[in-house]
């Protein structure tokens, strides 16, 4: 007879739900899936879902102060195409840093408005969309930048097509950039106050936390970070195309909130948004190596979200926050 | 276990991989690599029965072209899996979807491409590893495209324009619904049709609307444009489903069929019936079941090492309210 499960040991499983069904989910995969395990598939994995893990945790820091942020898939578009343009004519250091100061300049713009003039995070944020979408269209007219010298194609081929064993760099980058994300959200006292706005506004105004200051630095990280997915895309398929974004937002919402962080805020952080992507990524990743029909695929690939949300829900009241 | 063991665990899993990594060798052992110009002798050793057709959205043309190649590919003996990246230019999507396959290490893969460049690093992956690639309908910027099917777009939006100017008499206002923002195909389209508008003095483009294919969006548009330009003369559209949207807002505003002439390439049911009803003027008829047959037959020549036509340019023809009962519907067999 097995022992009974004890109390402390349920709850250890339903706190860890997501980590298990994440190791169960490689597990299975990787012994019924044809070509799963191989290590040039979980090359592709990773390089597949670093600039997803990359726009998640943009979103994740937006999403903590009850906000959310539509411009990421605009803005990604127009980041290819400049960092390509800024890359020819600057060489790769100050092309990336002053594409993030711009980013960051424009994501702080973002939440300034949304802030001090007390607009809807989603209806600010459509408008940026827009705004930013126009100017990439009018600039480029849709044509992606393929010029390119060699400095920069051997930049982008080093972030694009480098590996150390498996690990592509373009990985390498976004666990980096999520790990430091990580680090100022928990030990920073900005990143505290960020939880403090998300979880209680007034109380936090109480304390003297200036709620136009966080929301300022919450979309400037959420701006910052999809420049650097776009960095990824765009050294993947080395070139600027403004059509980058495509796709990309509902995939960075979806896996942030798929791994437990709240659209009501306050609640969730770096690794719930990336343990999201790492479940997105592992299903698609699966289905696309199985011959299921692709309108199947589909279907699968929504009823396991929709699972994953609900058992998230169901057990959220043992998840450590 | 504490909070922070996870973040141990996941730095050991990543040290693993690196270590793993560097006992993996590079590409997949016997698969022959070698440079973009052997595209077009290269013998070539599919390691399964799966033929993956790449296409960046679903619609009734794509459809059309579906049926050809799955139908095609099975008569072969081939196993046909449809991808798509649901989006005109949903980059990450396709190439996402491309990576899989090569690893999937399917027999071959015919490609509706979202764009002619961002697609190039992929396919030169799949070529290394043996799997040869058909571009269908747009071009891909890399010689080691083992073979391809397309058409001409330059041509479509020439006789798009000669119809519609014709219709016009050569001269009045014209708007134009041209296709997603930096598509090429739709690009060359209307590149060639201002061209050729350009040709008569008379003729003035007032509006370049650049939208999907979206037949309530294409509705809503024209009935801006007709609001803004109530003397328009005509309006071209790049595709049948938006055409229906441009023929229903002039029906819907009350504007006699013919007074408005209207052209779109492609065709379907609905926009048959509006060009026998006079709000559209002539559909340029291309051949998707065909076209996707031809993919489907050219990379089965290709894996069996057999001579076979490696450029093939369908044809397209223009239909009016004459004409459109004597449409060949022999592409269309496959359906």
């Amino acid at each position: 007879m097995l022992p009974p499960v004890k109390r402390s040991e349920l709850r250890w499983l339903l706190a860890h739900h997501w980590e298990i069904a994440i190791v169960l989910l490689a597990a299975g995969s990787a012994a019924f899936v044809r070509g799963y395990a191989d290590g040039n598939n979980l090359r592709n994995l990773m390089a597949q879902s670093a600039p997803i893990l990359l726009l998640a945790v943009g979103q994740t820091f937006v999403l903590l102060v009850r906000g959310i942020d539509l411009t990421q898939g605009a803005l990604a578009g127009l980041a290819s195409a400049v960092l390509v343009v800024l890359l020819n004519s600057m060489g790769a250091p100050g092309a990336v840093l002053a594409a993030l100061v711009i980013a960051a300049g424009v994501g702080f713009a973002n939440g300034f408005v949304i802030s001090r003039m007390r607009v809807d995070p989603l209806i600010g944020t459509l408008a940026g969309m827009y705004v930013i979408t126009g100017i990439t269209m009018y600039w480029t007219g849709g044509t992606p930048v393929t010029r390119t010298s060699d400095g920069t194609l051997s930049f982008l081929n080093f972030i694009g097509s480098t590996s150390l064993g498996i690990v592509p760099v373009s990985f390498l980058i976004a666990v980096a950039f999520a790990v430091a994300a990580h680090v100022f959200l928990r030990r920073l006292m900005l990143g505290l106050r960020i939880y403090a706005v998300g979880s209680n506004p007034k109380a936090a105004a109480s304390l003297g936390i200036s709620r136009t200051v966080i929301f300022g630095v919450a979309y400037s990280a959420s701006a910052v970070f999809t420049v650097l997915a776009s960095l990824l895309l765009t050294a993947r398929i080395r070139q600027g195309n403004p059509h980058l974004g495509e796709g990309l937002l509902f995939e960075s919402i979806g896996a942030a909130v798929l791994g437990g962080v709240s659209l009501a805020g306050g609640s969730g952080g770096v690794w719930a948004a990336a343990r999201g992507v790492i479940m997105l990524a592992l299903i698609q990743n699966a289905l696309y190596l199985t011959d299921l029909n692709s309108h199947v695929r589909d279907v699968a690939v929504g009823v396991m979200i929709l699972a994953g949300v609900i058992l998230a829900r169901r057990s959220r009241t043992g998840e450590p926050q | 276990m504490k909070k922070w063991s996870w973040w141990v665990l996941a730095v050991a899993l990543l040290a693993l991989g690196i270590l793993v990594g560097y006992t993996i060798p590079r590409g997949a052992p016997g698969t022959p690599t070698g440079s973009g110009a052997g595209a077009q002798s290269r013998k070539w050793e599919p390691q399964s029965r799966v033929v993956a057709y790449v296409l960046p959205n679903d619609g009734p043309y794509y459809d059309l072209k579906w049926a050809g190649v799955s139908k095609e590919l099975e008569r072969l003996g081939y196993q046909p899996q449809k991808y798509t990246a649901a989006g005109y230019k949903n980059i990450k999507a396709q190439t996402d979807i491309l990576e899989n396959l090569i690893q999937k290490k399917v027999a071959g893969i015919i490609l509706h491409s979202v764009s002619d460049t961002a697609v190039v690093p992929f396919v030169d992956r799949a070529y290394d590893a043996g799997i040869p690639v058909i571009a269908e309908n747009v071009e891909i910027s890399s010689d080691k495209v083992a073979g391809r099917v397309m058409l001409s777009n330059y041509q479509n939006g020439w006789e798009l324009a000669m119809a519609l100017t014709q219709a016009i008499h050569g001269k009045g206002k014209i708007a134009a619904l041209v296709g997603p923002p930096g598509l090429e195909t739709t690009d060359e389209m209307w590149k060639a049709a201002k061209e050729y508008f350009s040709r008569f003095a008379g003729i003035q483009i007032v509006r370049e609307e650049y939208l999907q294919a979206n037949t309530p969006e294409a509705l809503e548009r024209v009935q801006a444009i007709l609001a803004a330009h109530p003397d328009i003369s005509g309006i071209y559209t790049w595709y049948v489903q938006n055409g229906i949207g441009a023929a229903e807002a002039v029906r819907q505003a009350g504007i006699p069929a013919g007074r408005i002439p209207i052209v779109a390439k492609d065709t379907n049911a609905q926009g048959e019936q509006l060009v026998r009803d006079g709000y559209m003027t002539a559909l340029l008829v291309g051949e998707p079941v065909a076209m996707g047959r031809t993919s489907a037959r050219m990379l089965d020549a290709i894996l069996k090492g057999q001579q076979t036509e490696r450029h093939v340019l369908m044809r397209n023809y223009l239909v009016d309210r004459e004409s459109i009962q004597n449409i060949d519907r022999s592409g269309f067999e496959a359906r």
